[in-house]
């Protein structure tokens, strides 16, 4: 899995590429607790380029978003494509994070 | 060549660990190649074979115990069903007696560790365990020309 942070003016920009499993799901934990210890209140995950995830994906996800909330800040989704989105839709995750069709209208969403 | 009999399912045994996983995913993709299903619908079936190896590998054996995952695919049905049948020598466990994840529960107070068993039934046309002697089985089937 590719993961590339930006910095935008009012948030931090995560975009994933790839396979989000039990064995890459780490590496995007590390990559949020580096974000979040910037202290940006909003995180925004840009899930275009990705094509796969698991349950394991889900959970970092969730992971992720405990701790901006402890933080006072907010996780965005957007973009979300094909399996990847099946399975938002499936388990019930895509009624629990605020989800955009598009990068600028989740930056938009503080 | 002979054509692929659907009778004989290849095997593949693997150590009962994370690292087993890509070859498992690998063996099984070379499985259904012939088939040219949608890249959605492989993309399910890793999905289901990822849940149920990783519940293997993180639970069957007690830690630090030398377990084994063996996996048996075959198509079926002419090449429009996959059959996979997943076995280990771990502690007797059937993944489908838990309940359903709760999915109108809140974010923070959910129950999630059946998450993976759960999407395991939401990805295949059937899944079901048993166990046969010392040995647990686990039978999944897929639908390989659309979505289940």
């Amino acid at each position: 899995m590719e993961i590339v942070s930006m910095k935008k003016e009012n948030a931090m920009l995560i975009r994933l590429k790839g396979r989000m499993d039990v064995v890459t799901s780490p590496a995007f934990e590390q990559a949020c607790d580096k974000v979040i210890l910037g202290g940006d209140k909003l995180l925004v995950l840009d899930l275009g380029g990705l094509e796969y995830i698991s349950s394991a994906g889900l959970r970092s996800i969730l992971g992720v978003d405990k701790k901006i909330k402890a933080q006072g800040g907010k996780l965005a989704l957007c973009n979300l494509m094909g399996m990847v989105k099946e399975v938002f839709h499936v388990s019930g995750f895509a009624e629990m994070f605020p989800t955009f069709d598009t990068v600028e209208a989740a930056l938009g969403s503080t | 060549m002979d054509p692929p009999d659907e009778a004989v399912p290849c095997r593949l045994k693997l150590p009962a660990t994370l690292e087993s996983l890509d070859p498992f995913q690998d063996f099984v993709r070379g499985q259904i190649r012939e088939s040219r299903c949608p890249q959605e619908t492989q993309f399910k079936i890793q999905l289901a074979l990822e849940e149920a190896l990783v519940n293997i590998a993180h639970y069957a054996y007690p830690p630090g115990g030398a377990g084994w995952i063996e996996l048996a695919c075959r198509l079926e049905s002419g090449g429009k069903r996959l059959w996979v049948e997943i076995r280990d020598g771990g502690r007797a466990f059937n993944p489908f007696e838990r309940g359903k994840p709760d999915m109108t529960a809140s974010l923070d107070k959910r129950q999630i560790g059946g998450l993976g068993i759960f999407l395991v039934r939401q990805m295949t046309e059937k899944a079901e365990y048993r166990r046969d002697g010392d040995t647990n089985v686990l039978t999944l089937q897929f639908g390989l020309d659309a979505a289940p």
